[in-house]
């Protein structure tokens, strides 16, 4: 799975430790999710940042 | 305004302009402290002997023929090694940049200093890629054995030590407060767009600022107004803005109200830190500061959302290096943009709704309690000793990365600018930071805030290794 996902993004299975890897995205995907949960489906992202206020 | 403006940079100014000592002294002290100290320090990858030599050389025949030189006319600066310097390499502290060619022109941030006189002494660590917060092989001028912070840390050691009176760092997620707060010096990160990006490699373009490290908020804010300000190569550089001013500090606070984020003050937080904070959080109320305790509940968010944005987007950037070369990377941000060629798009978005939401949050706390700013200790730890992993706080631990990142990363988020000013030490004598967060585009306030404290506190900031001892 994390191998095919390498080779999709034009990176070689063969330089990377594969457990390693499938165990950060486990906990990216996770981190993610949580973020997900606080939102509703109004929650709008900005897709171009502007740090004003007013 | 007093008498004399605040800071190293306007006292050095006004001796260099009153033929006290000339630029080219101040020049060959801040090149022989260099020399000096790099062997304990490793501050600088290149110093510019000859650069710094002739900058020196124009500000003295200016001063000679009465022309104004300008604001920080020979001035003794240090430049991150991620930013464009005419005739350098930008190697970004990375063996994939080792042979990189000379950058063919300077970045408009060095463009700007250059322009106001200041005489660049030579180029400084940063931490690989500028993804990191230890910054190897810098190290702390007050302790050697610890790190200097990152991923500006030579920047930090630079001016910690005295060998500049200002460097510049970039903040993606707190990259100037954290070495300029383990360090003992001042950093600003100001408002995104304050400061052109262009000519300085990316980590994550829309959490990426330009900014000063420096002895005092007062130095850091001139620094910053020579520095900010449109520029047509960069396209999120701010227009129609009021522009940054010298603070005032001989006001006082009244009318000032500060709002204490409460999830900083108890756990997860070394406690001379939480000591520190607090006596700092009275010496602004004893000033005359409103101070009222505030919570914020989506600041839960700020590692994930701001992680997932640094992977994408630093993926993005160096997505070239990680095809053809991904050996030449450190594992672990290799490993982080790696995850960041692979995640879905969903997840990218999910971060950048989080991320607003995180915005709207602090703008309503600042709204709702009528906050002039609010404050955090800038880090939950001090200095970490090189090849530390984690914090032990007595109880629930984190990693070294967490405890810088947690508490400066919501300003990269939201935009906001945010300072870094000295409020202390641990029992080891190592510094303790105050972190002061504005409104957008208040960096004069900010940094007027943190003049004042500075100036009632008093502290000496002078480490073990320093050229003015």
């Amino acid at each position: 799975m994390v191998a095919a996902k390498l080779s999709a993004a034009d990176l070689d299975p063969e330089d990377w430790d594969l457990a390693e890897l499938a165990e950060f995205l486990a906990g990216q995907r996770a981190g993610i999710d949580s973020v997900r949960e606080r939102l509703v489906q109004t929650d709008e992202p900005a897709l171009r940042f502007d740090p004003r206020w007013e | 305004m007093g008498m004399s403006p605040p800071g190293v940079i306007a006292e050095l100014g006004r001796r260099i302009r009153c033929g006290e000592i000339s630029a080219g002294e101040l020049a060959d002290r801040s090149l022989a402290a260099a020399e000096a100290l790099n062997p304990q320090l490793q501050a600088f990858v290149v110093i510019d002997h000859q650069g710094a030599r002739s900058a020196a050389d124009r500000v003295d025949r200016q001063l000679a023929q009465g022309m104004d030189p300008g604001p920080l006319a020979g001035i003794p600066v240090g430049v991150k090694d991620i930013i464009d310097m005419a005739g350098f390499p930008t190697r970004c502290g990375s063996p994939a940049y080792a042979d990189a060619p000379a950058a063919q022109r300077d970045a408009p941030v060095v463009e700007r200093l250059k322009a106001a006189g200041a005489v660049i002494v030579g180029k400084t660590v940063t931490h690989e890629l500028a993804c990191g917060v230890t910054s190897p092989p810098a190290s702390n001028p007050w302790d050697t054995n610890r790190i200097p912070g990152g991923s500006s840390g030579g920047s930090g050691a630079a001016v910690a030590a005295g060998i500049t009176a200002a460097a510049l760092g970039s903040d993606t997620g707190g990259s100037i407060r954290i070495p300029a707060s383990l360090c003992g010096t001042a950093g600003l990160k100001g408002t995104y767009g304050r400061v052109p990006k262009s000519g300085v490699a990316a980590l994550s373009w829309s959490l990426d600022h330009i900014g000063p490290l420096a002895p005092t908020p007062a130095d850091c804010i001139l620094v910053q107004s020579v520095i900010s300000g449109f520029h047509p190569s960069d396209a999120t550089t701010l227009r129609d803005y009021p522009p940054d001013g010298y603070p005032d500090a001989d006001g006082g606070l009244e009318g000032v109200r500060l709002g204490v984020v409460d999830r900083y003050r108890g756990s997860l937080i070394q406690r001379p830190v939480a000591e520190a904070f607090e006596a700092a959080v009275k010496v602004l109320a004893d000033l005359g500061a409103e101070v009222a305790p505030v919570e914020i509940g989506e600041l839960d968010m700020v590692m994930e959302v701001e992680f997932s944005l640094v992977s994408t987007e630093g993926a993005a950037y160096h997505r070239q290096l990680m095809v053809e070369a991904p050996h030449l990377i450190d594992p672990s941000i290799r490993t982080l943009f790696a995850a960041g060629l692979m995640t879905p798009t969903e997840h990218y978005l999910t971060a950048l709704r989080g991320r607003e939401r995180i915005r709207t949050a602090v703008r309503e706390c600042f709204d709702a309690n009528r906050l002039t700013a609010m404050l955090t200790p800038t880090l939950a730890a001090t200095a970490a000793l090189k090849g530390q992993e984690s914090f032990d706080y007595g109880g629930p631990g984190e990693d070294v990365m967490s405890a810088y990142v947690k508490t400066t990363a919501p300003a990269n988020l939201t935009g906001q600018p945010a300072l870094s000013v000295p409020c202390g030490f641990d029992s080891s004598g190592l510094p303790i930071g105050l972190q002061i967060m504005g409104r957008p585009l208040a960096e004069t306030e900010i940094s007027r805030i943190g003049q004042i404290y500075h100036d009632a506190v008093a502290l000496d900031l002078t480490p073990p290794v320093t050229c003015t001892g």
